[in-house]
């Protein structure tokens, strides 16, 4: 029903999603844990709490479309409507991507080539950034990792290995 | 004198070189992250978190809560002369502050901004040290229904009162202690919600929860947002801002009044386990207010508007450590972290801390002290080059700082899952804000999850499985009875608000008709 109000409908749909997600969470626990024993409330076994948990949780988010979230993020709302979807994926993508570089490249690779790689592919998901700019901010942070981490903290991650 | 015995013990262990190098430097990292908006105090301490692993747990601490109180010294700085809250507990800085400044006072509003923080904060040591022994004795005779009862006010105080929905709050607080249970359960060694991983065993980590929902989290909602544009960051404008760099004739007398009710009310605040120096800071200002014989003269520029919120904030900070030492039970999500940290380093907290770790409790007030007398030294001289690094555009900012979160959370111990699970709470923490929930009160249930569920079982244990234990016992009664009044208090504004939306949007839509 709220649903038809003006400028509230974003609002109603987000809450009505959030709902959902939270029941779907509580929903798992409560399966996940059938497989602990629970025992009673006098010797509760390690399934007890978790089933307790996770009713809790879908109760709670039964509740949340109901209330409605008096917050509201309207300023915050209107953020994102200055980022565009493409930019934001741009953004989202990049460091995460970065990220997994990171993952892959510090264990077959070193700290240089993995350092270099994470801030040289995040760095490109601002859109304000090139390619050369990109590159020489992961050139700089790479050289002050370097010097901060392995020479200053004496951290145990070599700058090269391979495997 | 025990308290002046301790004392002393505790200015030896802060004076050691090691300790009160980490000490300065955590305080200056905390003032520069007040200073800068959009940067919070758990990102930073969460991306801090894993050098500590290098450091003895005394220096750790101190390093740690200087970035705190740090930063409620420089988020004022902002709040006065960019309208910016560099933290969410100043905001009422604000509201007078920034007038005071767009009058040529900005010196007078500094000042004042100093002198609260630092009396504010002197208050709240004070407190804390004289509080916490009595405090650690009636601790003692606390059992597990007390502990128990204690921690869901805190759960439910802590997340209900500070921000957003109070619902999605709560239900943010309940994932958060279903996270805390992955990991081996201590009462029967069976593996829960570990899915065949190995390294899960141990529970999810807790730096790698904090830089991916503080840290990752946040540049991936921020990337890509127009910056925004800061006004008067050039030196003339500031310089035209601090034209009396003196305070006007009259302040100090004006704010003694101030100071002193506002570090009374976040000193009680800070102490009551669940309400952090946020609410307290609200409150303050409401309150002068509310007594002033000239209401009408706050929102434009009433010194006392900068000075009671200044003080009560400071001293909330100071007086949090009061339950997250003593109790273990932490008043907001950074004493959370800040607990957190301690188990990490294998300290318990807890009433015992005090005798068995005295080296920490004490040296880290005594910390207090100092950190906040070196404030106070370098917080004037700096205000321009803090203002300067305001400038720094967060497209150079966001691949510096994730560096730091990759590299601090696989030195912790060179293992990819720890990354792999920073990206994965990265990503939860996106999608949680997108549906507007705040990721704080999951932290703070992640880390009391266990002592919470512990805590539950053994005093049901002991009673037999009687709910009504929890009743009995007056201290547990109680917490439980203000929780619960808490909970009706929150339904009954939900509703209100419910009505006055519904309300106002059959209005809107006759009108539209």
């Amino acid at each position: 029903m709220f649903a038809t109000v003006p400028g509230r409908s974003g609002n109603w749909r987000r809450d009505l999603l959030a709902g959902v997600v939270i029941v779907l969470l509580g929903l798992l626990t409560i399966i996940e844990a059938q497989s602990y024993p629970t025992g009673t409330l006098a010797r509760m076994g390690p399934g007890y709490f978790p089933v307790l948990m996770g009713s809790a949780l879908v109760f709670l988010g039964l509740l949340i479309p109901l209330v409605g979230d008096p917050s509201g993020g309207d300023d915050e709302q209107a953020d994102d409507m200055q980022v565009n979807a493409v930019d934001r994926t741009r953004g989202f993508l990049c460091i995460v991507g970065g990220l997994f570089a990171f993952l892959l490249l510090a264990r077959f690779g070193g700290m240089v080539p993995a350092a270099f790689t994470l801030v040289f592919i995040s760095a490109l998901g601002d859109k304000s950034h090139t390619v050369n700019s990109a590159a020489l901010l992961a050139l700089v942070l790479t050289s002050a990792a370097v010097i901060v981490f392995a020479w200053g903290l004496q951290l145990q991650f070599p700058l090269f290995q391979w495997g | 004198m025990d308290t002046i015995t301790n004392m002393s013990y505790g200015l030896s262990v802060a004076l050691q070189p090691d300790n009160l190098v980490w000490s300065i430097f955590g305080v200056l990292v905390g003032n520069l992250i007040g200073v800068l908006p959009g940067i919070g105090v758990l990102t930073a301490i969460s991306i801090l978190l894993p050098l500590t692993y290098a450091m003895s747990p005394v220096a750790a601490m101190m390093m740690l809560a200087g970035i705190y109180y740090g930063a409620q010294y420089g988020g004022g700085i902002t709040s006065i002369l960019l309208n910016l809250p560099g933290t969410p507990t100043n905001v009422p800085t604000c509201l007078d502050g920034n007038p005071l400044a767009r009058q040529g006072k900005a010196g007078s509003a500094l000042f004042m901004l100093i002198l609260s923080s630092f009396s504010g904060a002197i208050v709240g040591i004070t407190i804390l040290m004289l509080f916490a022994p009595l405090l650690a004795k009636v601790a003692y005779s606390f059992g597990p229904a007390e502990y128990f009862a204690m921690i869901t006010l805190g759960l439910v105080a802590g997340s209900t009162l500070a921000k957003g929905s109070p619902v999605k709050s709560l239900a943010m607080v309940v994932l958060g202690l279903i996270l805390g249970v992955v990991g081996v359960d201590v009462n029967t060694g069976v593996n829960r919600f570990t899915f065949g991983v190995t390294e899960l065993g141990d529970g999810l980590s807790l730096i790698a929860m904090a830089m991916g929902l503080f840290g990752v989290a946040d540049f991936l909602s921020n990337i890509n947002l127009p910056q925004r544009r800061l006004p008067n960051t050039d030196r003339k404008g500031l310089w035209a801002m601090m034209r009396s760099t003196r305070p006007e004739p009259g302040d100090v007398r004006k704010a003694i009044g101030p100071i002193s009710r506002g570090s009374m009310v976040g000193s009680a605040l800070g102490v009551l386990p669940g309400t952090g120096s946020l609410i307290a800071t609200f409150m303050a200002y409401a309150i002068e207010k509310k007594i002033s014989r000239t209401p009408e003269r706050f929102g434009r520029g009433a010194i006392e508007g900068v000075a009671a919120p200044e003080a009560a904030n400071n001293s909330a900070a100071q007086t949090g450590f009061v339950p997250t030492l003593v109790l273990g039970i932490p008043g907001d999500p950074v004493m959370a972290l800040m607990l957190g940290a301690l188990i990490l380093h294998g300290i318990q907290p807890g009433p015992a801390l005090m005798v068995d770790n005295a080296d920490i409790f004490w040296g880290l007030i005594a910390s207090f002290f100092i950190g906040n007398v070196i404030l106070v030294l370098v917080n004037l001289p700096l205000v321009g080059m803090w203002v300067k690094l305001l400038s720094i555009p967060y497209k150079y900012l966001f691949p510096f700082a994730l560096l730091c979160v990759a590299i601090g959370v696989y030195s912790v111990n060179y293992s990819l899952v720890a990354v792999t699970m920073v990206i994965a709470f990265g990503v939860m923490g996106f999608v949680l804000r997108k549906m507007k929930f705040e990721a704080a009160p999951l932290l703070l249930g992640f880390v009391l999850g266990p002592m919470f569920e512990e805590n539950f079982r053994r005093a049901l244990l002991m009673s037999r499985g009687d709910l009504g234990v929890f009743f009995v016992k007056p201290i547990s009664a109680g917490f439980l009875t203000v929780t619960i009044l808490l909970l009706i208090w929150l339904i009954v504004s939900g509703m209100r608000y419910r009505k006055a939306r519904f309300s106002s949007a059959a209005h809107r839509k006759t009108e539209v008709q």
